[in-house]
């Protein structure tokens, strides 16, 4: 894996039931790479929406790979707000309570390497 | 029936019930009526058509239902102003809402392109408001608003217009029948601010069914000050989730003064099988035997649950029922409670209250009416029996056998009137569909038009209400499309732009009445006679009065548009309106000013089922005439008789001479028709208003008689409308009064019809303009 071959996605206008298996594989396809994920077209959040980006944080985290969400619409910080979520923003990944490997050993990256 | 379909067949009744208040009260506003009641009502009608949509995963249809719901909360929010374009906009969205229940119900398709462009429009409409108080949270969600929470009770489902609901509820052993119970809790509550702890773990269904966590979070926040905590702790990694699945859960602690429970469920009502709900007050004993209710139930879909309970289905749908009352009196009880500052606000809602509640209905198989209707025509027709065999034993008419028999009869007819009455309805179900048509009709030929409606309250037969859809819907199209002028045209005349078609109904001594009427340019007489003399329909001779002319347009074929529009003149025209009105028993008149608008009346009866008859002899056969058709009788004398030719005769009545046409003759009882002073002749009025005598040998008396059909049971007989059975069991033919007054081709006639007022120059083809061409 190419950990300087950084990956951008623009996330969807809008995150829905419909929408989430697309960002979902578009998410698998980039894994292992830094990803910067652009949210300054989001319009709607929803909780399926949330909840792949939640987890991807995770994996990323996971990957022991950069995961940075930039240029957040208003709606999409809104969203998160009212989902009690945090805003995803924070370039050091940091593990969520069910990812249980710390990111920044160097096992975790060997092991997924 | 499966108990599943039973239940979707009241849904989309009652959605037709819904969407009739819909457009009532959108109407009501557009007439510039501001009761937030009418608000309420009308957003609570979209709400429920959707929550029972929901239920049967109907997903267009909850999609539009959603976005026009959310437009509707935010005029009842007051954040958009009902102004006169907004209302024409919701008035075209309930169109298209009516479209997606029936394309729903029925399996048709709806115009996706209309449904797309109107639920757009009623994004932007909402989005247009711009966020205004809520930009606390995403505006995102302007557009996608879900179900908007009423603490109000009075709000919670009342039984007549929410039963699916309450019965989908009641099923789940959930919402519905706990309003009632639950209303007694608040009664308690009258702690300024209290804290709920509210933990909502959303299931796969309630994704896949287009309901969002993040709505029912944002619905939360309208109750109070809310808390949300989001738990991820099921979320797996990227690689081993479903993304459709759903994986988060949240808790909240809600916190505000006079926060009910049943408020907060209602945040979670249409999702109520699709996750786990855990409602606590703070302070209040561990989670409420509800709670886990739903949890066992938590991943089991809506439908599933409905099938389990099939068996529970009469039962649930009677619990149902009672929990007006129970909430009325519960509601009673909190004003009594000494909470002061509430009281005076809870007494209003309980007298909205009271005014809301409508009478307790039921629904009846219309099957079953009809079989009661049978069985007491049969009484009728017994007890007359019964009477005729008292009266030919001989006993005096003061006897007690005799007397008993009066009150029988007395009893019978007011059964009779009873059963008749549970058939009735309100001609505003057929008249609600008209404001539609006019609309449409007004943006098809670009007339400004105005409908008013009066007497939708008038009761007449369902099956006499079914059958006017069609030539009520015609007669409507023609008033605008042939009837009034273009907007221009009318400033030219110097009327307003606008123009007004009326429709009224009304009961006229035993009979319904319906006018529908337009102020626009009236009937082109010298246009309508050309018409008519150009397709041969009368000869360019004639000599007609206006209201003849008038009358040409019911001729068959007959349509005086120049070119066949869209709308109206689909050859079709107004001899199938006139043969429909007949069929149902009716009449239909038209009287037209030039300038000043036409005026089409129908008169029908009020049943279909029993008719007021002169019962009477002709060549030994009993035949009734339908009382309605009768102006009077008489005794010919032979010098008012005259000879028109070999068959046909004429009599003067009162200076005009009308037809004279023997019964026994024109329906083949007798080839020799005997002396007319022999007889007794009754002066009849057709359609139209044409005149004939109708000779007969004599009268035996008036009768209300029960119609039966001769057409299901034998087959059709030209002079006989239908048949009936009389008291001592023999069956009489009664008589279709416009059939027999129509001369049979061999008779004479061809020439143009005249009304009896027409003199001797016409007299001598009587025939109806229906029947000519």
């Amino acid at each position: 894996m190419d950990a300087d071959d950084a990956a951008t996605l623009v996330l969807p206008s809008v995150l829905d039931l419909k929408s989430v298996g697309g960002l979902h594989a578009d998410l698998l396809a980039v894994r292992g790479r830094p990803l910067t994920v652009d949210a300054s077209q989001v319009s709607r959040l929803g909780g399926l929406g949330l909840q792949v980006l939640l987890a991807a944080r995770s994996t990323w985290a996971a990957d022991a790979q950069p995961f940075e969400v930039v240029n957040p619409s208003e709606d999409f910080t809104g969203a998160l707000d009212l989902f009690g979520a945090p805003h995803l923003e924070p370039v050091a990944p940091e593990p969520d309570s069910q990812t249980a490997t710390d990111p920044n050993s160097v096992d975790a990256r060997e092991l997924r390497s | 029936m499966d108990p599943l379909a039973a239940i979707k067949v009241t849904f989309f009744q009652e959605c037709e019930e819904q969407l009739a208040e819909l457009e009532g009260g959108l109407l009501a506003m557009e007439g510039g009526d501001h009761d937030p009641e009418i608000v309420n009502a009308v957003f609570r009608a979209v709400h429920s058509i959707k929550g029972g949509a929901g239920a049967f995963s109907l997903e267009a249809l909850v999609r539009f239902s959603h976005v026009f719901e959310t437009a509707l909360d935010l005029i009842r929010g007051g954040d958009i102003q009902a102004d006169q374009e907004t209302l024409k906009l919701l008035l075209r969205s309930a169109d298209v809402l009516a479209d997606h229940v029936r394309a729903a119900r029925d399996g048709g398709v709806v115009d996706e392109g209309r449904s797309s462009a109107m639920a757009e429009a009623l994004e932007a409409l909402a989005s247009g408001m711009g966020g205004g108080g809520e930009a606390d949270t995403g505006d995102g969600f302007d557009d996608f608003v879900f179900n908007p929470v009423s603490i109000d009770m009075s709000d919670a489902p009342a039984p007549a217009d929410d039963s699916v609901a309450a019965l989908l509820a009641s099923i789940t052993g959930g919402d519905a029948d706990g309003g009632a119970g639950e209303a007694d809790a608040p009664a308690s509550d009258d702690a300024p601010s209290q804290t709920w702890h509210v933990r909502f773990y959303p299931q796969v269904g309630l994704y896949q069914k287009a309901n969002e966590a993040g709505l029912l979070l944002r619905e939360l926040g309208r109750l109070g000050e809310v808390a949300v905590r989001l738990d991820a702790s099921g979320l797996p990694l990227l690689q081993n989730m479903n993304p459709e699945d759903a994986y988060l859960g949240w808790s909240a602690d809600l916190t505000g003064p006079g926060i009910e429970e049943s408020a907060i469920r209602e945040v979670f009502e249409w999702v109520e099988g699709d996750c786990y709900l855990d409602i606590v007050r703070e302070g209040a004993a561990p989670p409420v035997a509800q709670a886990s209710g739903v949890d066992a139930v938590g991943d089991v879909d809506v439908m599933a649950l409905i099938r389990a309970a099939q068996a529970a289905e009469v039962p649930a749908a009677a619990a149902a029922a009672p929990t007006a009352p129970a909430r009325a009196s519960a509601e009673a009880k909190a004003t009594a409670e000494p909470a002061k500052a509430k009281e005076a606000a809870l007494d209003a809602k309980a007298q909205a209250a009271a005014r809301e509640a409508s009478p307790q209905t039921i629904r009846v198989d219309l099957e079953r009416v009809d079989r009661l209707i049978d069985l007491v025509g049969e009484l009728v027709i017994n007890q007359a029996m019964l009477t005729q065999r008292v009266a030919e034993c001989g006993l005096q008419r003061a006897s007690s056998v005799a007397m008993g028999l009066d009150d029988l009869e007395q009893l019978t007819r007011e059964i009779q009137d009873s059963v008749m009455a549970i058939r009735a309805q309100p001609v505003k179900s057929v008249f609600q569909r008209f404001p539609r048509l006019v609309r449409e009709i007004a943006a098809m030929t670009g007339k400004e038009v105005r409908l008013i409606m009066d007497g939708e309250g008038t009761e007449v037969d369902k099956t006499v209400i079914e059958r006017l859809s069609d030539p009520l819907t015609h007669m409507i199209r023609n008033a605008i499309d042939h009837g009034l002028e273009t907007p221009e045209e009318r400033e030219a005349a110097g009327k307003p732009r606008e123009g007004v078609v009326r429709l009224a109904a009304l009961h006229r001594s035993g009979r319904i009445v319906i006018e529908i009427s337009d102020d626009g340019r009236g009937i082109n007489r010298p246009r309508v006679k050309q018409i008519a003399v150009d397709k041969g329909l009368i000869s360019p001779e004639a000599n007609l009065s206006d209201d003849e002319i008038d009358n040409l347009i019911f001729m068959a074929g007959f349509s005086t548009a120049a070119t066949v529009s869209d709308i109206s003149g689909r050859g079709v025209g107004m001899d199938v309106v006139r043969r429909s009105i007949q069929s149902l028993g009716g009449r239909i008149n038209i009287s037209s000013r030039p300038g000043q608008g036409s005026t089409f009346t129908l008169s029908l009866p009020l049943t279909l089922a029993v008719l007021d008859g002169m019962v009477v002899t002709v060549a030994g056969q009993t035949l009734v005439a339908p009382l309605t058709a009768i102006i009077e009788s008489l005794q010919p004398k032979a010098c008012d008789v005259r000879n028109l030719g070999p068959n046909a005769q004429v009599i003067a009545i009162r200076d005009t001479h009308v037809p004279l046409i023997d019964i026994g003759r024109s329906l083949g009882y007798r080839t020799v028709t005997p002396p007319p002073t022999e007889g007794v002749a009754l002066l009849v009025e057709g359609e139209g208003g044409s005149r004939a005598a109708l000779m007969v040998d004599a009268i035996q008396g008036q009768r209300q008689v029960v119609i039966k059909s001769l057409e299901a049971n034998y087959r059709p007989v030209p002079g006989i409308a239908a048949a009936t059975i009389l008291g001592d069991g023999r069956v009489a033919l009664i008589l279709d009064i416009d059939a027999v007054m129509v001369p049979k081709p061999h008779e004479g006639g061809g020439a143009i019809a005249a009304p009896a007022n027409g003199g001797l120059d016409t007299v001598g083809a009587p025939t109806s303009l229906a029947k000519v061409g």
